[in-house]
């Protein structure tokens, strides 16, 4: 049972050590390599890649000729990646493969590096892949979850994403901790409307991928998109990659008629429009509603 | 080399035979029980929605049938049980399996256009006489026109098996595709159609006779289910040519198909990996199509029936314009004095896994390397059954159709018109919805230069998307003047429709219909978002 891990990312190289005890063994192949890469996918069925957002897809177009019909791959949830796409959308748009999954969670490479207790869930449509994938990377300090909903897992984890940033921008502005939990709570409510509404499944929102991410996120006050809140909170710009994740969803938000009003406000500080503290006070002042 | 459809009665008997056994098989697996249990499960399912279909319908005799079976059921040892529903089977496999007759299909193809030709005579003759009939008929021929990858397809149905899937929007829909078929040099199809429609003597003869299969919707229970797939699938493994109306039934709004039922899709799939384990290598190909009338004969009701539902359609229509011969007449020859022409267009063939095939018969990925298909089927080197891997791989089946629906969709000169009047109507009351809106726009007058106008900025969007390859704009709207174009939607919907959708009065176009008007313009509701902007 061999595994090809594209990416010399740290993920990947995580993730790559752990799958190496699964049967067969894992490959781990650094971007860069062509013929590496075509070497190890002619020899192997499952893949992770272990790319995020534009990475992800220059690694897919990269290799495309290299995939077939046979091919699983797992990808990482949480940031869009070019044109738009989430990242098995990626995976349909410049690849034949068919059979994706994509994991989110609380967990990440130095939890993983380290063996202290963490935790996947591995969204798939296809039941037999997620569960190779479970049976692969599960362990004494890693519990793997697999969920049929690979859509509501990509929607909340990049939610997620996007969510901590409010996190991080609440705690920079020292609105204290009631506002924080206000914040917790109304992300995760807008997070479920934003996975149902755009064709995911109810309670998704609430996993691993979603709650599982911004608990982690606001508990450890650390990661890149909580550092980004702070940052925010303090008048910096912040990169890029964010600000296309919060778009992308705004978007398509947008599209289905949904009101997302903690998302158009992180979207607007990300971009500059709008300041922490100014958008905190837009928040607070909206008109009176039940949860 | 002749279509296997033309050999279909030699084969008959064994195909039946086929079925009855591979149904029998898959009744031993059912529900996860075994033998007896197994078989008593599928014929208690079986009688108890008879039972209920039955007691609606007040058809005595076989309610009592079906009550007797129902009581003893538990009583019968396995032997029993096995030969009651291997009967039972036998039974919905003879009503379900069709029938090809080559000397109808060569007397079709000769004198008369199939089907169609034979349902346009009755009106003919009925009017006019034999003579007048027969000219008619070749009008009409010029008023359909058939396009797309026909070149591709007639070198695909060379060597592997079609299934043509197109989308549904009247019952003449079936005989329409089989003229089609002949038309543009493709193998006649066999289909599963409603059982009503076999009830029209006239289309049920040749309906019966050219590989027409029923298909009695009525009947809910898992057998006759699992009858129906078993017999698609058998077919297609056998090579034969199958047309499939994935959307099920007739699109009640008007909308093109999205919506797709994947049943007897799934059986291409499934027919692929069998004829593999046969070491038989013929490929199945999926074959999108697109009718684009610019009058629907049923408009009225169907749209009627989407209103009453607010969207839940029933199942079947018993009885619609398609029913009344005298209004399928006028149909027919209202259609005839159109100038603009019904489109039947056949989109790129796909394979079973969704993929686009080339001209060459090759499964490409989406950066044009050729795949090979039966990898799909792997794992660890071998092929393996997997069904929830083979139902999702389906569903992208399903999500590709309908994406090809919609780059095949042929813009006529009722939906541009009928889509620009009632949008620019609920943009005059943007607070209404749109029941409310379709009660209270009957009359209203919109004046023509606006109207032009709109329809103008609405074309010139279109064809901005044909070249993005989203729809497919005819000659005849992007050649003409857009005066023209909106005089011949309206002409068009005065032709036929006892009240036409909108007509013109001095310089303006009052509304007469709102929800035919909604019916024609929603078959451009997908695009609605990109067509608003360029109103705004």
């Amino acid at each position: 049972m061999t595994w090809v891990v594209l990416g010399d990312t740290p993920l990947g190289r995580a993730l790559s050590k752990r799958l190496s005890g699964a049967g067969g063994g894992a490959r781990l192949v650094g971007a860069t390599s062509k013929r590496a890469a075509a070497d190890a996918l002619a020899g192997a069925e499952r893949v992770v890649v272990a790319f995020e957002g534009r990475a992800l897809a220059t690694a897919l177009a990269a290799h495309a000729s290299h995939f077939e019909g046979h091919h699983r791959l797992l990808v990482l949830a949480g940031r869009v990646t070019e044109g738009a796409r989430l990242p098995s959308e990626a995976v349909g748009a410049l690849t034949c493969v068919r059979q994706v999954a994509v994991v989110a969670g609380a967990a990440d490479a130095g939890a993983l590096a380290s063996d202290r207790p963490a935790a996947f869930v591995v969204g798939s449509a296809f039941p037999a892949w997620a569960k190779e994938i479970q049976a692969a990377l599960a362990g004494p300090a890693l519990r793997v979850y697999t969920q049929p909903d690979p859509l509501g897992v990509e929607i909340a984890a990049a939610f997620a994403e996007i969510g901590a940033v409010a996190l991080g921008a609440a705690r920079g502005l020292g609105a204290g901790p009631v506002a924080e939990a206000t914040a917790l709570t109304r992300a995760v409510a807008e997070m479920e409307r934003l996975v149902v509404g755009l064709g995911g499944r109810v309670g998704t929102a609430h996993g691993l991928a979603g709650l599982g991410v911004l608990a982690a996120s606001a508990l450890r006050a650390d990661g890149d998109p909580y550092r980004a809140g702070l940052a925010l909170a303090r008048g910096e710009r912040v990169a890029d990659g964010l600000l296309e994740t919060a778009a992308v969803l705004a978007a398509r938000a947008t599209e289905v008629g949904l009101e997302s009003p903690m998302l158009s406000m992180v979207c607007a500080m990300l971009a500059g429009e709008v300041d922490a503290a100014a958008a905190l006070e837009r928040l607070m002042a909206r008109a009176p509603r039940a949860e | 080399m002749q279509a296997p459809l033309f050999h279909f009665n030699d084969h008959r008997p064994d195909i039946e035979r086929e079925v009855v056994a591979r149904v029998m098989a898959a009744t031993d697996r059912f529900g996860g029980a075994r033998p007896p249990r197994s078989h008593q499960l599928v014929l208690n399912d079986a009688a108890y929605h008879e039972i209920r279909r039955l007691e609606a319908s007040g058809d005595e005799e076989r309610l009592e049938r079906w009550r007797s079976l129902a009581r003893q059921l538990g009583r019968m040892d396995a032997d029993t049980l096995a030969a009651e529903l291997r009967r039972l089977a036998a039974y919905y496999v003879g009503d379900v399996v069709g029938h090809f007759d080559p000397r109808v299909y060569r007397f079709a193809s000769r004198v008369l256009p199939v089907g169609l030709g034979m349902l346009f005579n009755a009106a003919d003759v009925a009017t006019a006489g034999m003579r007048h009939g027969l000219k008619a008929l070749r009008e009409l021929s010029g008023r359909i026109r058939v396009e797309g990858e026909l070149d591709t397809l007639q070198r695909l149905a060379t060597f592997g098996t079609l299934v043509v899937v197109p989308t549904h929007s009247s019952n003449l829909d079936s005989v329409v595709l089989g003229w089609s078929l002949m038309e543009a040099g493709l193998p006649p199809c066999t289909y599963g159609a409603g059982k009503n429609l076999f009830t029209n003597p006239l289309i049920g003869y040749f309906m019966r006779n050219l590989g027409a299969y029923r298909v009695d919707r009525r009947l809910k229970h898992d057998l006759y289910k699992q009858i129906l797939k078993t017999y698609s699938q058998v077919l297609l493994e056998r090579g034969y040519h199958s047309l499939f109306f994935p959307g099920g039934t007739r699109s009640r709004s008007g909308a093109v198909d999205q919506k797709l039922k994947l049943g007897l899709m799934g059986t291409a799939l499934t027919a692929t990996s069998e004829r593999l384990r046969r070491g038989d290598d013929r490929p199945i190909y999926i074959v999108p199509a697109t009718i684009n009338y610019p009058l629907v004969l049923e408009a009225e009701t169907l749209v009627g029936e989407f209103l009453k539902e607010a969207g839940q359609a029933r199942y079947i229509i018993e009885d619609d314009e398609f029913s009344r011969v005298g209004r399928v007449t006028h149909f027919a020859i209202k259609l005839m004095g159109l100038d603009t022409s019904m489109v039947i267009r056949y989109g790129a063939p796909l394979d079973v896994f969704g993929n686009p095939v080339g001209p060459d018969g090759e499964s490409r990925g989406p950066d044009g390397t050729v795949l090979r298909r039966e990898r799909y089927l792997f794992r660890d080197g071998q092929p393996v059954d997997d069904a929830a891997r083979d139902a999702e791989y389906t569903r992208h089946l399903g999500r590709e159709v309908a994406k090809a629906f919609l780059r095949e969709t042929v813009v006529l000169p009722t939906a541009l018109l009928g889509w620009v009047l009632l949008e620019r109507e609920r943009r005059a009351v943007p607070h209404l919805d749109l029941f409310a809106l379709l009660r209270t726009t009957s009359g209203e007058r919109q004046p023509l230069a606006e109207v032009r106008a709109d329809a103008e900025r609405v074309r010139t969007k279109l064809m901005a998307m044909e070249a993005a390859g989203e729809v497919r704009v005819p000659p005849e709207l992007r050649r003409q003047s857009i005066d023209a174009v909106v005089d011949e939607a309206l002409r068009t919907f005065a032709m036929y429709h006892a009240r036409p959708a909108a007509e013109r009065e001095g310089d303006g176009v009052v509304v007469r219909d709102p929800r035919l008007l909604y019916f024609y313009g929603n078959r451009l509701a997908a695009w609605a978002r990109p067509l608003r902007e360029v109103l705004a």
